[in-house]
């Protein structure tokens, strides 16, 4: 027999359907949902999806003036679309204001064993009080919003990474949840709130990064798995940010037995001789 | 073949294409095919491993990609600077057309190497995202078997999908 397919071969439609999930997951969801028209194959297989991924470039499209309304209504109709679990929840619009739809989805969300949630929409948005019962989390990216969890929160039993851009809590707050993941082995804080001290217990905690300075004095409890400590600063370093520079890393580094990896990057170094030598 | 004191100091395996040809391999870069790691390390893998689901084309692009990850990461260079390395090869070891790119990403999947897998995905999705469905459907030969009205109904359904 002659070999002679000179019709060119769909090699992306045979492709297992594991396969062709994980590639649509490293789309956002608006994208994922596109491929629903390539053919009929392919017309529903962006609802099983367990990552929702909503980003900035949906928001651009709609109307200045209609996108709050807009983008909801596109949020829901995926919502309403999606079949089986929901494993990741990405939400990065940080032009998107605090609205009643973010409670409603943060709560409906709170059935579906959320493993990965990431969040961020323009500051000032206080966290419900429902996220504090996705206690499947394992990965937790909060940016921009005030979090106070309500008396009853007892931890997040499985997070194992917990990131906070730019919020607005209190020390004794922030001890508190970080002492009350227990599994917690990676922990990155980037924000400017002036604490005095803040005492850190993570008896898992493996890595932690501190992108800029934010406390006179930390202390880590607890601290024989913490290999990797990464104190990095932001590019521009503003007049004001040599307030907290005055942190007391001797102290820190003295308390940390397991230490393997120390990375400061050359905008904390410069910050730190200012403050501690030259000044 | 080399001595067999050398054997000693070096495994190495012979990994067999679908059409037959035949690769040979240190450890090192046999171990990150997960599919036969475990039997590698249980020394119960022959020393001849026939991988039914790989062309030798595929087979070859897989073992440079092992063979450069296991190299940069034991060659005692600072992580930062193997994590850069590894970006820029990884980068240009994408640059292959989108025939090559979903083999890799097949074998990937079949050999169960993790990075490789995840690097091909990202790259597959990127050449989606930039893209309009009708550039998509002719990049990867993709027929449309939709009616005029049943592809204007989907449209209309999902219009907020469609740049």
């Amino acid at each position: 027999m002659e070999f002679a397919p000179l019709q060119p071969v769909d090699r992306i439609s045979n492709l297992p359907e594991n396969v062709i999930a994980d590639i649509l997951m490293c789309l956002p969801t608006r994208d994922a949902a596109s491929t629903s028209i390539l053919s009929k194959q392919w017309r529903y297989k962006w609802v099983k999806l367990p990552h929702l991924i909503f980003d900035v470039t949906v928001w651009q499209e709609f109307k200045v003036d209609e996108r709050t309304m807009r983008f909801f209504l596109f949020l829901y109709q995926v919502l309403l679309r999606h079949q089986g679990p929901i494993t990741k929840f990405s939400l990065v619009i940080p032009r998107l204001k605090s609205c009643s739809h973010i409670d409603h989805v943060i709560n409906f969300l709170s059935n579906y064993g959320v493993e990965e949630f990431i969040f961020e929409i323009y500051k000032g948005y206080r966290i419900p009080s429902s996220l504090f019962m996705y206690l499947q989390l394992k990965r937790l990216t909060l940016s921009a919003c005030l979090i106070n969890p309500p008396p009853a929160f007892k931890g997040f039993n499985r997070l194992v990474r917990m990131e906070l851009c730019d919020v607005i809590i209190d020390a004794e707050v922030l001890q508190s949840l970080i002492s009350s993941c227990l599994l917690l082995e990676q922990l990155l804080l980037d924000f400017r709130n002036e604490f005095d001290f803040l005492e850190i217990d993570a008896p898992m905690l493996r890595l932690f990064h501190l992108r800029r300075f934010f406390c006179s004095s930390i202390c880590i409890k607890r601290s024989q798995h913490l290999a990797t400590v990464r104190v990095t600063s932001r590019q521009h370093i503003m007049a004001d940010e040599f307030n907290y520079g005055n942190c007391n890393f001797v102290g820190f580094f003295d308390s940390l037995p397991a230490l393997h990896k120390l990375c400061m990057d050359f905008h904390f170094m410069l910050v730190w001789l200012i403050i501690n030598i030259i000044m | 073949m080399s001595s067999s004191t050398e054997l000693t100091e070096k495994k190495v395996f012979l990994l067999k294409s679908l059409d037959g040809v035949i690769f040979e391999v240190e450890e090192s870069v046999a171990v990150q095919l997960e599919v036969i790691r475990e039997l590698i390390e249980g020394d119960c893998a022959r020393p001849f491993i026939s991988l039914y689901n790989v062309t030798s084309e595929i087979l070859a692009l897989v073992i440079e990609y092992c063979k450069h990850h296991a190299e940069t990461c034991s060659g005692g260079t600072s992580a930062t600077i193997a994590d850069e390395d590894l970006k820029t090869f990884d980068n240009e070891f994408m640059n292959v057309d989108e025939n090559i790119l979903l083999e890799l990403c097949s074998a990937a999947d079949y050999l169960d190497i993790k990075s490789l897998f995840e690097l091909t995905c990202r790259t597959l999705a990127s050449l989606i995202k930039d893209r309009t469905i009708i550039e998509v459907r002719k990049m990867f030969n993709v027929e449309n078997d939709f009616s005029v009205v049943e592809e204007k109904a989907v449209r209309k359904e999902f219009a907020w999908a469609f740049k």
